[in-house]
């Protein structure tokens, strides 16, 4: 498609790419947003290198223009017709252009474009009243679509508002009974007077072309309206050129390699349904030994009964409570794990509910870590600001530290996203090279983290030389696990 | 509305409230049985769910791009008909009454009696009474 439009777009993003964070001459490294892309060396593709633009609101709305001027030229068809088309089609313009004309008019007359029939003037019969307000009106101020249903400029005008307050806008139809025509932009904005419920129409229709647009994204950020823009949709880290948001561009959610949409959309409802339930359950309950049933501890005595099996045991060792005798605290003995592993359908939830949990853990623990150096950050900046003022060097000169926490950000992101992906792989020699590398990774994370805090007791060169290593174990991680 | 005849709901009379709102014909009527009812599309409160009363770009089930619509041209004649025609032919897919919609599925017989004890009761017949 529209390869050669595209250029024009094209900011000069590739020319100021580096091809390691940690390169000591990068000084304006996060002045750029491209830390994820690169390696030069081309023989080993970076599994996270994509090509994508980040377009602002009138450079889409001129993108989407050329294209449809393209489908008017090639199949020789208006532009309202070539919009629609466009839209039913993800905007994929190598679909459209070798169908028949047939084929097109009968997509056209489907997606209430053209009329089924020439449709006879009912104008006479309706007379001059319009059958959603009943009152009768001077014949001008009639209006019709081209399937020739007249109702009156004040109800279209009212129709359209409500519908447009309802976030409808490229689905706006004539008002008849099954009648599916559709109306097309000049006709509505004929009816809108009123400033905001024009702007209204306008943001919504935009927005209707972008989401039914195969090779654009809308920014999910707060408030941003940037448009993400790939030749080839993956599920690969966008970062909106504006607000800095990164997100995968498939899912549009935050960006979650090496885990792919699917699984991470499993994670995070499975996260969001049951983890506190699960956390309580762990916390709160254990299963009779006995009948396995779930037992909740509501009372401070540690001699149970199972309210099912009649069972006595000692909450504690879980043992049972004839042999406590008198020696209470005999059962702070340590002993062997009494005989309940059996394939008891309980037994096996907690097992499941117990390997949730030490992921989730891992996952919570972070994702919170992040928010912690993200509070180091501010200390750091805070750091150089005082040994500039000092003279101990200038801003420049330390200026690797803050390369470093976000390198290691970066790392630490990309960690936490691997847990989920843990979660759902399954037992087997790809798991366990799997898990050999997020340990790697994690033991460098954790001496970088370590560093950073105490970056003074350190040597640059330490530091830098630590980065290398996480980053490295980072994309080797990446390059097994990350599909290119 | 009285239950149409040769269906479970046969021989009932169902007093029901029919609201419009302010912007009325712009956007659809609300309507809401009175008395107990026992159906797949009916609420638990008595609300309707049919396609013709939903408001344009509400559509709870996502179902229904194709069923019919509200238009501003509608009358209520006609939601009368879509609601009747509603109690003869449940839609169990989009169930708003979860519980009737799978007796309705898989206990018809289950359904048709409880139907019956709801004709009833909407016309003031207790239990003991009936012939």
């Amino acid at each position: 498609m529209a390869e050669s439009l595209e250029e024009d777009y094209t900011y000069s993003g590739d020319d100021d790419d580096d091809d390691d964070d940690a390169d000591p001459n990068d000084y304006y490294g996060d002045e750029c947003m491209e830390e994820d892309q690169e390696p030069v060396d081309e023989r080993e593709p970076d599994p996270e290198y994509f090509e994508y633009k980040c377009l602002t609101v009138s450079e889409a709305k001129t993108f989407l223009q050329r294209q449809v001027e393209e489908l008017c030229s090639k199949l020789k068809v208006d532009k309202r017709s070539a919009l629609v088309l466009l839209m039913s089609h993800g905007w994929l313009i190598a679909e459209l252009e070798n169908r028949t004309e047939q084929d097109i008019s009968n997509l056209l007359i489907e997606k209430g474009v053209l009329a089924r029939h020439v449709p006879q003037a009912k104008r006479s019969v309706c007379g001059t009243s319009c059958s959603v307000c009943l009152q009768r009106k001077p014949r001008d101020e009639m209006k019709a679509l081209l399937c020739s249903h007249f109702f009156c400029k004040d109800c279209w005008c009212k129709q359209f508002e409500v519908l447009i307050n309802n976030g409808i806008a490229s689905d706006l139809q004539c008002m008849a009974i099954d009648c599916h025509i559709g109306a097309p932009e000049d006709f509505v904005l004929s009816f809108l007077h009123v400033e905001t419920i024009r702007k209204k129409y306008d943001k919504f229709i935009f927005r209707d072309y972008i989401k039914s647009h195969y090779n654009l994204r809308f920014c999910p950020g707060t408030d941003c309206t940037m448009v993400a823009q790939a030749d080839k949709p993956q599920s690969k880290r966008v970062d909106c050129s504006k607000c800095k948001t990164s997100f995968c561009f498939n899912c549009c959610g935050a960006y979650h390699a090496p885990t792919d949409c699917e699984t991470v959309k499993k994670w995070l409802m499975k996260c969001a349904d049951d983890s506190e339930t699960a956390n309580y359950i762990s916390a709160n309950t254990k299963d009779c030994p006995k009948c396995h049933a779930c037992i909740e501890k509501n009372g401070g005595c540690n001699h149970m009964q199972c309210s099912r099996c009649k069972h006595d045991f000692c909450w504690v060792c879980m043992g049972d409570w004839k042999f406590h005798g008198t020696e209470y605290y005999e059962c702070s003995r340590y002993k062997e794990k009494p005989d309940i592993v059996n394939e008891c359908a309980q037994v096996k939830a907690r097992e499941a509910l117990k390997k949730y949990l030490f992921y989730h853990g891992r996952w919570e623990n972070h994702a919170r870590s992040l928010e912690l150096e993200a509070v180091t950050l501010g200390n750091i900046n805070k750091r150089i600001q005082e040994k500039v003022m000092k003279n101990e060097g200038t801003w420049i000169d330390w200026q690797y530290l803050l390369d470093a926490a976000a390198l290691l950000a970066k790392c630490r992101y990309s960690l936490q996203y691997t847990y989920p992906y843990a979660y759902y792989l399954e037992s087997g020699p790809r798991k366990k090279l799997f898990e050999y590398q997020q340990a790697q990774l994690e033991a460098e994370i954790e001496n970088l983290s370590w560093k950073i805090e105490r970056a003074e007791k350190y040597q640059r060169g330490d530091l830098q030389n630590q980065m290398n290593v996480a980053e490295k174990r980072r994309q080797t991680l990446f390059k097994d696990f990350f599909p290119t | 509305m009285s239950g149409p005849e040769g269906t479970c709901f046969e021989g009932g009379v169902f007093p029901a409230k029919i609201i419009f709102p302010t912007d009325y014909p712009l956007t659809p009527p609300k309507m809401k049985f009175t008395c107990e009812m026992f159906h797949p599309n009916i609420y638990s409160d008595g609300r309707v769910c049919i396609s013709i009363l939903h408001a344009p770009g509400d559509d709870p089930m996502g179902y229904e791009s194709s069923a019919e619509r509200w238009s501003p041209v509608q009358s209520v004649e006609k939601i009368l008909l879509s609601v009747v025609s509603m109690l003869a032919e449940p839609n169990a897919e989009s169930g708003a009454n979860v519980d009737a919609s799978k007796m309705w599925r898989d206990e018809r017989e289950l359904f048709n009696r409880r139907a019956k004890e709801i004709v009833k009761k909407s016309l003031g017949l207790d239990k003991t009474d009936t012939s």
